[in-house]
């Protein structure tokens, strides 16, 4: 997988070679049937999409309107509507019907419920040179305004963690997501309160301390669940 | 370096006023390649990277902070029944490596499982 990043002023293109080192992390796009098979009578349907298209995999494969909502984002924040703007040099009235049938297509497939957030989503097309008086010329933003803390939490419960894997018939607890030969030596006849003591997950850990729920939490595992 | 395994954030987030929330904790327990991930990423709003090609291995957290409770969600490993489907699988070569998962850490899991979350 590559990083391209395209440098107007210095006109050169960079590229950045990374190195996925855990294969369930890495994410391809693939085009999805035949393309432009069929297709030649119609002028406004275009091949390559599959950038664009991937939305409708991730409505797919994730909630657009879940059961139980995450409230970390308070009303104190102020949050601007979802707002997709393609910026390109030319055709610009394609992206609009393309993002619109996309998202018929998939609720009338999908059949989840989507609440109309997808029809809400503010979608439209521009040239660089628009795009950049806009955010150059200076006029206030439209963009969202979070509290740095609320967007870390939102941005940090999307990263599940690894509490524990079996291996060898054996049951082990992992210490912030990683599995240490080392932490489970150190822990073997440990009694309670030192596994309580050596339990952290990670990312989380701060979250549970600004709920002040960490505690509850270790101690209902360990009061329900027996080491041995 | 191995995906994000030195992120540990310590900084105190400026949430609301840190409060005692009551923790519930959201567990799913299954057959592999039923949708354990897929129902509770609908249901709690989590984003569990289970789907039919990669199956969940041991046990994954996600939280979900609400007004009123955090929950806790834990999505398990399926267990292995050896579905004709698996088999198929097993045949052509896929999905071996949570095949081969033994009947002990099967109930491991599930005993874990059971002692932290209701049963409803």
């Amino acid at each position: 997988m590559h990083l391209v990043v395209l440098d107007i002023d210095a006109q050169c293109c960079q590229s950045f070679a990374l190195d996925i080192t855990r294969k369930v992390t890495e994410f391809t796009f693939k085009e999805k049937g035949v393309r432009g098979g069929g297709s030649a009578n119609s002028n406004d349907v275009t091949a390559h999409n599959c950038l664009i298209d991937c939305h409708a995999e991730v409505w797919t494969r994730f909630p657009v309107l879940p059961a139980v909502q995450r409230q970390t984002i308070t009303s104190a924040s102020s949050r601007c509507p979802r707002t997709l703007v393609f910026i390109t040099d030319r055709d610009h009235q394609i992206f609009v019907p393309h993002f619109h049938d996309l998202i018929s297509q998939f609720e009338r497939t999908s059949k989840k419920p989507t609440g109309n957030l997808l029809k809400s989503i503010v979608v439209s097309a521009t040239s660089y040179a628009a795009f950049s008086n806009a955010l150059l010329g200076g006029a206030e933003w439209s963009v969202s305004k979070f509290r740095a803390g609320e967007w870390l939490a939102e941005f940090l419960c999307l990263i599940p963690i690894q509490i524990a894997v079996t291996k060898e018939n054996r049951f082990i607890p992992l210490k912030d997501g990683v599995y240490s030969t080392e932490v489970e030596k150190s822990l073997l006849g440990a009694d309670v309160n030192r596994i309580v003591d050596f339990l952290s997950f990670g990312w989380y850990e701060s979250l549970f301390q600004s709920y002040l729920a960490k505690k509850v939490w270790i101690a209902w595992i360990f009061s329900h669940f027996p080491c041995h | 370096m191995d995906r994000l395994d030195l992120l540990s954030f310590s900084l105190p987030l400026t949430l609301r006023h840190a409060t005692i929330q009551p923790v519930k904790v959201v567990s799913s327990m299954g057959e592999q390649s039923v949708g354990k991930s897929f129902s509770l990423n609908h249901l709690v709003d989590t984003s569990f990277a289970g789907s039919a090609m990669r199956t969940t291995e041991g046990v994954w957290m996600s939280v979900t902070p609400t007004a009123d409770v955090l929950i806790v969600a834990l999505d398990f490993e399926g267990t292995s029944n050896r579905s004709p489907l698996q088999v198929h699988a097993l045949i052509f070569g896929k999905g071996v490596h949570s095949i081969e998962r033994s009947a002990q850490e099967d109930t491991l899991l599930v005993l874990f499982n059971t002692a932290i979350s209701n049963l409803v």
